[in-house]
């Protein structure tokens, strides 16, 4: 049998042109999974309000908690111990991932915010995420999971720089990750 | 004749390892990296502080910018030193606080004695003791009623030895009674 060359290479180079075009494609498929609402309704992790929920401003509207009144004092931190709670309901452990999604505001005026994880079953230490320090957005923390039928409180810490004044605020936009098996 | 034959299992290779390709891309697209979303958000914004510094009757502090955080620098001698108004804590709001001294650095501790208390002229918290052996904290909290002043003092001053600086760096770590929403300020203590 003969093989063309000509034909063969043309054959390689359409294949590789289908496989960018197929990532491509796959990719935005990805986000428009995340962005809907199935599986939702089969997770086990749900937002339950802490014992700070009332001076935090803790709202919970399904899969959506937002924590509306956080203050701080400039040149000084304030410490939300317990605004939220994440609630595995599952008779598994629940594996995550807390990313970054945004910090957007007066953050040249932001010294630093932290979210410290603990359990309240074992009042262990699970995780710290830096969301902002030293001028720069923190990394996702990755790698997380909650055991079953198992409550972690998210401790927000803020600190103001000096030159904070009333009208300065930031925004944050957290998301955990559920992997779907 | 065997020439040819090489030429076309090359053929087949190449088109093996394009096939490959595309099967695996098209598996990872379709299978991998499918999350659940949970949303976290929230809004920071900065207050005026309620709570605030002040210097003391004795003029050993310096306050710093919006009045969040204060050295206090006083020179310790080998007889003992008592300073009962270092620094003023001024509550402008209308609910009670507690508040208490957590000190989370020091240098050269051991080089003094002495006990740090708050203070409102009628009763007192011991927070911070320090001696030749070692550095203790009371870690209790002390009421900060409701539009009222207490007051940081520095009893028994005394130096161990002449040589270098003792600094304590404490927080005033504050809340409302019951809560367990913290204000943290930096206080330095500085005994050269």
């Amino acid at each position: 049998m003969q093989i063309n060359y000509k034909k063969s290479m043309k054959l390689i180079v359409l294949l590789i042109s289908s496989i960018l075009i197929a990532t491509v494609s796959a990719t935005i498929y990805d986000y428009m999974n995340l962005n809907g609402t199935v599986g939702v309704q089969g997770m086990s992790l749900a937002w339950l309000d802490g014992d700070d929920a009332s001076s935090a401003g803790t709202q919970i509207n399904g899969v959506t908690a937002t924590l509306t009144q956080l203050k701080g004092p400039p040149n000084g931190t304030r410490i939300y111990a317990d605004p939220v709670r994440l609630n595995n309901t599952g008779a598994s452990a629940g594996p995550f991932n807390l990313t970054i999604s945004s910090v957007t505001g007066n953050t040249s005026y932001l010294d630093s915010i932290y979210v410290r994880l603990y359990s309240l079953n074992t009042s262990a230490w699970t995780g710290n995420l830096t969301v902002w320090n030293a001028g720069a957005q923190g990394s996702d923390l990755t790698g997380l999971s909650i055991p079953e039928n198992n409550l972690w409180r998210f401790q927000w810490e803020i600190t103001w720089n000096a030159a904070a004044t009333t009208s300065n605020s930031v925004t944050v936009n957290l998301k955990i990750q559920v992997p779907v098996s | 004749m065997r020439k040819t034959n090489e030429k076309a299992k090359l053929g087949y290779v190449l088109l093996a390892i394009a096939l490959s390709l595309l099967l695996s891309y098209a598996c990872k697209n379709a299978f991998g990296n499918v999350y659940d979303l949970i949303n976290l958000n929230s809004n920071f914004s900065c207050e005026i502080p309620t709570v605030i510094l002040g210097d003391g009757a004795n003029k050993t502090s310096t306050i710093y910018e919006n009045r969040t955080s204060a050295r206090i620098a006083i020179n310790a001698d080998s007889s003992a030193l008592t300073y009962n108004y270092s620094l003023n804590i001024i509550n402008n709001d209308l609910s009670n606080w507690e508040v208490k001294l957590d000190c989370f650095n020091a240098t050269n501790a051991v080089r003094v004695n002495a006990t740090i208390i708050l203070h409102d002229n009628s009763t007192s918290s011991v927070q911070i003791s320090v001696d030749n052996v070692s550095l203790n904290q009371a870690d209790s909290y002390y009421n900060l009623a409701s539009s009222s002043t207490i007051y940081i003092g520095v009893m028994n001053l005394i130096e161990n030895s002449p040589d270098g600086t003792t600094i304590l760096q404490a927080y005033l770590r504050m809340r409302i009674p019951g809560t367990t929403t913290y204000t943290l300020y930096t206080i330095t203590f500085e005994f050269t």
